[in-house]
């Protein structure tokens, strides 16, 4: 079986900075962005030149806003991905901001297939206390465009920002859910460094509770399934046939080549990334896979990875997959771990996974598996 | 008494807390010469890290300087000592090495709660007292005052004191010409047998353990056969010497000298504080009049964080036991905190301290219960018991009374201070004895109070209440009965041992409340819902519930940064084992602090 692979692009551009985003972005001139679509099909002749040959199946550009760079600075990129190694594309996806003038066709054009939409809410108070720059009506707005242009279109929808509610979460997935065939839903992380961590620590802002946030959550699943929506991650909802393949490489660590400023890759047994800085990434002396940090992953750390990402899952982690890729035999390797964890998880076939009712555990359970 | 030690002089610098000794006893070795401006630190005699943060003088530090005066070289031995009321017993042992006191009085600020006591220690060691009166350099100075003061409250003519500012080095040559002058020479004689008082210990790891002593009698050099009166345990002297302030190794040590001696003794406890050396080719006859141990007034526990540490907790408390003979501490092993150690302190600012050396010196992580005194309980079967840890107390139905430790505290204060303090001493279920007005500033307000008030936060609330004007001071006035009982935290269903304690009925009430509040709110929140109780006996009286965890989940991976993910999985898998683990309830170790705080409400 030929093996295959995804590759990420990373698009580091923002025009401002949401309050909760604490990943690397700059704001650009067009000049910055035209360098820096030379820079990464530079990186992608030279990184297809270092790693072992597969065939690249999935791409996806992630922000940072892709949608940012123009549809021909897309194309350009995609053709270096495309003439570096054998490529059959089943998923391309682009991130967008929901902007109602975005020309939708021409990106389609350029040989991307999957619109993934920054929509976060539907609330206009709470965009603004998130520091989105988009209004509830842009976004909609958007998602009917992308829609018209796009068969497979994804929004993501963030659960717990300052004055969210259950109900506002719920009418958002109402409203959408007939134009899309997925969704990811992410609680908010609260990241030290970023403004809303400092309105938070100096209480100008509140935050929903933890439980509130695990209510927008179950409230969020529940609407989701009433639509024909199903969870098939943590964070990933989809329709039958619409689960991101480009994802789920990194659940099943599966090979990613990471390209761009800030990229992380995960390619022949080593995990890596790229600097954070889109100067020293263009002016190409410090850009390329494993520059900055190029890590293997010892056979102790790949078995807790390969646990800790599978439990993500709904289906689980395939033990027969990981029994032949360790020469292990999971349900008694783990025997202790798996007797502490009876509550929450489960075991079906060949199959160890999280209830379906405790997936809200899935740190819990990832520790009791590490060392 | 010959030539040799008419010249010697043995002085300490007492004073209250912040009075300036440490900078007195500074300029005092600029001056002679012995430490040379340019390598002056801030306070030399305070070694220790903390001591310089936090500007205090923790253990006595001796330093021999040489001082010429009319024609003749002079030895100057002086002793530094510590100034809070936590260490008034290293000041009455570095006193006894001593023939005179340096008494520095703040002219700004006049007599204080410890100036007295020194000075009533220098004088009951029968110490000649030279009175001195510092910062006079400050614009709110009063040294005529300040002389009044000294003359009408202690009773010491003040006339010639000298008037210096030790800061700006204004008049030190008066001191030590007041010392030379005023201070006796040492007694003792050098043909008799050896007689040498150790008033310090402290650990090398090269020469072992080693003796700070005052020798009284005889001479003492290597080789010498010395025999430690107490445990009759005899050693082989390898090294005399002097402080400059550091150790310098000298041929002999005579009658009348202030110094160490090493004689590769292994084990600390072989060089008791207040034993007496002597020779033993010819021991002497009689050891010196030594210092009665001091007992400890607070007590807790001390856990390692993580319980696999336990030797190493064990091994540090050994050595800092090496050079603080006021450290008590035996093992004990608690149902919530595993093994660890009950110590003994002589008071609250001992206990920090001795935990803050613990965690910076030994680099280890500490749960600490919170401080309990040592209660008598009376049985009804009529056995009597001594109760250092709550949790060891009898059930309820088997006593008979419980007595406290009682304090008399004396409280020095501006008048219109006297209104609040007597009500925030009532509170505290003192009993009022006799207020004074010791001038039209200052008033003297005595009660007594029990110990387990004072050691809570009575000395935060004086200060609050004063804005920091009022002193206390307090010293064991024996034991009372009154109403007390144990309060228990039920964590699940279980009692907490580590977090009894003992509280006066009246109050049980409230502190059970506050408590499981608090333990509430530092608890985390797990996979199942846990109550918090508090009990007496097996009444319940107060709960709070720390409600059930719903999530415990990482955001997404956000283009792939598995590595990040797992980084944070790491961490906090480390933070959950620094929890202690209670039956099925973790806990971190700030719990059991936590108990500690309370707020005027209490």
């Amino acid at each position: 079986m030929t093996k295959t692979r995804g590759i990420y692009i990373h698009i580091p551009f923002c025009t401002g900075k949401c309050f909760y985003c604490d990943f690397y972005s700059v704001r650009a001139t067009p000049e910055v962005m035209k360098e820096y679509v030379a820079a990464l099909i530079l990186e992608t002749r030279a990184a297809f030149g270092r790693v072992s040959e597969a065939v690249t199946d999935t791409v996806y550009f992630g922000g940072g806003t892709p949608s940012l760079m123009s549809p021909e600075d897309i194309a350009a990129i995609l053709s270096a991905v495309s003439d570096g190694a054998p490529y059959a594309p089943e998923e391309i996806t682009l991130e967008c901001n929901p902007d109602p003038n975005t020309d939708f066709s021409a990106y389609r054009d350029a040989g991307v297939n999957r619109i993934s939409m920054g929509v976060q809410s539907l609330n206009d108070g709470v965009l603004v206390s998130a520091g989105r720059r988009h209004t509830a009506s842009d976004a909609l707005k958007a998602v009917s465009k992308a829609c018209e242009a796009f068969e497979n279109v994804s929004v993501d929808l963030m659960l717990g920002l300052p004055g969210q509610s259950v109900s506002d979460v719920v009418s958002d997935v109402r409203t959408l859910a007939p134009s899309v065939k997925h969704f990811s839903a992410y609680m908010l992380k609260l990241e030290k460094g970023t403004k809303l961590y400092r309105f938070v620590s100096d209480k100008t802002v509140l935050l929903p509770s933890d439980d509130e946030t695990a209510d927008m959550y179950d409230a969020c699943m529940g609407e989701m399934e009433k639509n024909g929506i199903y969870r098939y991650e943590i964070s990933n909802f989809a329709r039958d046939g619409y689960a991101s393949k480009h994802n789920l490489k990194y659940w099943m660590r599966d090979e990613y080549l990471g390209l761009g400023a800030a990229a992380h890759g995960f390619q022949d047994g080593y995990r890596y990334h790229n600097p954070s800085s889109v100067s020293r990434y263009v002016s190409g002396e410090n850009f390329g896979a494993g520059r900055t940090v190029n890590e293997y992953v010892s056979l102790a750390d790949a078995k807790e990875e390969a646990i800790m990402l599978a439990l993500r899952t709904d289906k689980g982690l395939d033990t027969d997959r990981f029994d032949a890729e360790f020469d292990a035999d999971f349900f008694s390797d783990y025997r202790d771990e798996i007797a502490a964890l009876a509550s929450l998880t489960e075991r079906d076939g060949s199959f160890f996974r999280i209830k379906r009712d405790k997936m809200l555990f899935e740190s819990f359970v990832a520790r009791e598996f590490m060392k | 008494m010959n030539s040799r030690q008419s010249s010697i002089r043995n002085f300490c610098i007492v004073a209250h807390i912040d009075h300036g000794k440490s900078t007195l006893a500074d300029r005092l070795m600029e001056f002679t010469e012995q430490v040379s401006k340019r390598d002056m630190k801030e306070q030399l005699l305070d070694s220790m890290d903390i001591e310089r943060e936090r500007g205090i003088t923790i253990k006595l530090t001796p330093v021999r300087m040489f001082y010429h005066y009319k024609g003749e070289e002079y030895t100057l031995n002086l002793i530094d000592t510590p100034g809070h009321v936590d260490f008034t017993y290293e000041v009455s042992r570095s006193l006894a090495a001593c023939e005179g006191a340096i008494l520095i009085v703040d002219a700004t600020q006049g007599i204080e709660a410890q100036t007295l006591t020194n000075a009533y220690l220098a004088i009951d060691n029968n110490l000649e007292i030279i009175p001195v009166i510092n910062k006079i350099d400050l614009p709110s100075a009063d040294p005529e005052g300040c002389k009044k003061e000294i003359e009408d409250i202690i009773g010491l003519p003040a006339d010639d004191a000298p008037l210096i500012s030790a800061k700006e080095g204004i008049n030190i040559e008066a001191v030590l010409n007041a010392v030379i002058e005023k201070l006796p020479p040492p007694s003792g004689d050098e043909s008799k047998p050896l007689r040498a008082l150790i008033f310090d210990s402290t650990y090398d790891n090269y020469k072992g353990a080693i003796c700070l002593v005052r020798i009284v009698d005889g001479s003492v050099k290597p080789g010498t056969g010395i025999t430690m009166m107490s445990t009759g345990k005899s050693f082989e002297c390898t090294e005399v010497g002097v402080f400059t302030p550091e150790m310098r190794p000298v041929d002999e040590l005579k009658a009348g000298d202030v110094g160490y001696i090493a004689a590769s003794i292994k084990n600390v406890k072989d060089t008791a504080v207040g034993d007496t050396v002597t020779s033993t080719a010819s021991p002497a006859p009689e050891p010196l009049k030594g210092y009665k141990k001091i007992s400890p007034m607070v007590f807790a526990g001390i856990y390692p964080a993580d319980g696999s540490k336990y030797n190493d907790l064990r091994d540090a408390l050994d050595k800092l036991s090496l050079n603080d003979a006021s450290l008590v501490y035996e093992p004990e092993a608690s149902g919530a905190l595993g093994f660890g150690f009950r110590c003994g302190f002589l008071g609250l600012l001992h206990m920090e301290i001795i935990e803050e050396r613990l965690e910076r010196e030994f680099d280890l992580d500490l749960v600490t219960t919170a401080p309990s005194v040592s209660y008598i309980v009376n049985k009804t079967n009529g056995e009597r018991l001594e109760v250092e840890n709550p949790s060891h107390l009898p059930p309820p139905t088997e006593i008979e009374s419980i007595e406290e430790p009682i304090v008399k505290a004396e409280i020095y204060t501006p008048p219109e201070y006297v209104g609040s303090i007597m009500e925030l001493c009532q509170e505290k279920r003192g009993t009022f004895i006799d207020l004074t007005y010791l001038d039209q500033s200052r008033v003297k307000i005595y009660y007594t109070i029990p110990l387990a008030e004072i050691i809570y936060d009575f000395f935060d609330s004086l200060k609050s209440r004063t804005r920091g004007y009022a002193s206390l001071e307090y010293a064991p006035e024996g034991y009372r009965a009154d109403s007390l009982v144990k309060l228990d935290f039920l964590l699940n269903g279980e009692t907490c041992d580590a977090l009894s304690l003992i509280v006066h009925k009246d109050k049980a009430y409230a502190r059970g409340r506050s408590i499981c509040e608090r333990l509430k709110d530092v608890i985390p929140r797990q996979m199942f819902e846990i109550p918090v109780q508090a009990a007496i006996g097996s009444k319940i009286i107060a709960r709070e519930t720390v409600k059930a965890l719903r999530k415990d989940v990482l955001a997404k991976c956000y283009g792939g940064d598995i590595t990040r993910k797992k980084k944070l999985l790491e961490k906090q898998k480390e933070g959950k084992k620094r929890m202690r683990q209670f039956g099925s309830v973790a806990i971190p170790s700030e719990a059991f602090m936590s108990i500690l705080k309370f707020d005027d409400k209490d």
